[in-house]
């Protein structure tokens, strides 16, 4: 073998076993942060008409169970609603093979004016590749046994934008935002007795004030506080919402999130760090 | 080494590179396509600018490739006398037999691919010598009869 190539064949092989174990050592991270729990489909609905409006109605599907609900209906009229009064929301959502799906919610109204957030409800599973093609809401209100609001209300599906942030051993995912609205993501990390080393857990989603200093940790307005057992948390069963009512856009807004990490009730020091969020993936389909 | 013969060794460099890019990205999005039942598009997005981790990860897998090719390459100049067909089926039948090993898919495709570039390069170079053979004898001949 010549000595010129038997340089280069030795180089090679020694290169090649270096990348190797390179890929070897980062195999489980790039699993971590590649692989990562998947949503089926996420949708936020809302419509209005001159007295009601509606916003952030939700279908929603992970890989086990099938949601519907989380939205709220608020009144643009004065003493729309008054104390006493029932509320039955009739949802109808069509798909693109014209399937109907039909779901209620009731709330009864128990201070005037007031904002009503309809429950989530489970439902069966549906394909997890449903478009919906038309949607559209019956609010009916009853006041003394009497039916006195019937109407129909066309929903729109929003568009949204799924935010994800990382760093080494811990990830932020399916955090769906549009302009009006945040719905929390999924944490993992890659440390698996995580919940023995620390068991309370704190997770905060700030967003910078406008022509705030990124710097400044005063420039950020908390949004949602998550609170309670790392074990729980982690778990990622129940998912938060957040309804901007401040000037300015959610999409313009940058938002991060602070995760505090407490040995126990008494820790003084937490272990805490910022995840930066982007988003750049779309979700929900406008209605066709 | 003159000019000709280095412009030469740059386009085989970035021929090469190139190949073995494609290898990588066709095995990764493929991969992300199977797992997310996602578009091409949104495949490539979670490739390139969903996580950098994946990326870094990505091009350790396409200098995989590329290393691997390269060393295939110098072995064959080393034995270029006893390549023939057959190791070219070998070399098939093992791209093939890696959709049975139970490693992560991405790794199935990438070395499938590799495999048939690799099986491509040797034909290729079977193809020439056999060309250049064949014009020798010719010339033989045409001396001859001269």
């Amino acid at each position: 073998m010549d000595k010129e190539i038997k340089k280069q064949l030795t180089l090679s092989v020694g290169i090649l076993i270096l990348v190797v174990l390179s890929m070897l050592f980062w195999y489980d991270n790039f699993m971590f942060h590649t692989y990562i729990k998947k949503v089926d489909y996420q949708y936020c609905f809302s419509g209005n008409n001159d007295d009601v409006m509606i916003q952030g109605y939700e279908l929603f599907q992970n890989s086990q169970k099938s949601y519907s609900g989380n939205g709220r209906l608020l009144s643009t009229e004065n003493n729309f609603f008054l104390k006493g009064d029932q509320v039955e929301c009739y949802m109808t959502f069509i798909d693109n093979h014209n399937q109907k799906y039909q779901l209620t919610h009731q709330y009864k109204i128990k201070s005037s004016n007031e904002v009503c957030y309809l429950s989530q409800q489970e439902d069966h599973k549906k394909d997890n590749r449903l478009k919906i093609s038309q949607a559209y809401m019956q609010l009916k209100i009853k006041r003394h046994d009497k039916y006195i609001y019937d109407e129909k209300i066309n929903l729109n599906s929003n568009e949204l934008v799924i935010y994800n942030g990382s760093n080494k051993d811990y990830s932020i995912q399916n955090v769906y935002v549009n302009d009006y609205w945040l719905k929390t993501g999924y944490i993992s990390s890659t440390i698996d007795n995580l919940s023995k080393q620390y068991q309370q857990c704190v997770i905060d989603y700030v967003c910078l004030k406008d022509e705030g200093n990124e710097e400044d940790v005063n420039d950020y307005d908390r949004i949602i506080h998550l609170t309670g057992e790392t074990s729980t948390i982690m778990k990622n069963e129940q998912q938060e919402v957040y309804f901007h009512d401040q000037q300015g856009q959610l999409l313009q807004k940058d938002i991060k999130c602070v995760i505090s990490l407490y040995k126990d009730e008494n820790d003084q020091k937490p272990l805490t760090f910022v995840i930066d969020l982007h988003g750049i993936m779309k979700a929900g389909v406008s209605n066709e | 080494m003159n000019n000709q013969s280095k412009d030469q060794i740059s386009i085989y460099i970035f021929r090469n590179f190139l190949a073995t890019l494609c290898i990588a990205i066709v095995a990764m999005v493929l991969s992300l396509m199977q797992f997310y039942q996602c578009s091409l598009i949104e495949g490539m997005q979670r490739l390139f600018i969903y996580d950098i981790y994946t990326t870094l990860y990505f091009l350790l897998l396409w200098l995989l490739n590329y290393l691997i090719f390269e060393i295939s390459k110098i072995i064959y100049d080393i034995y270029e006398e006893r390549i023939s067909y057959i190791l070219c089926l070998i070399f098939l039948v093992l791209g093939i037999i890696i959709f049975l090993v139970p490693i992560l898919d991405i790794f199935q495709y990438d070395f499938f691919f590799l495999c048939l570039l690799i099986v491509l390069r040797m034909l290729k170079q079977i193809y020439k010598k056999s060309n250049f053979c064949f014009l020798n004898k010719i010339k033989k001949t045409n001396n001859g009869l001269k």
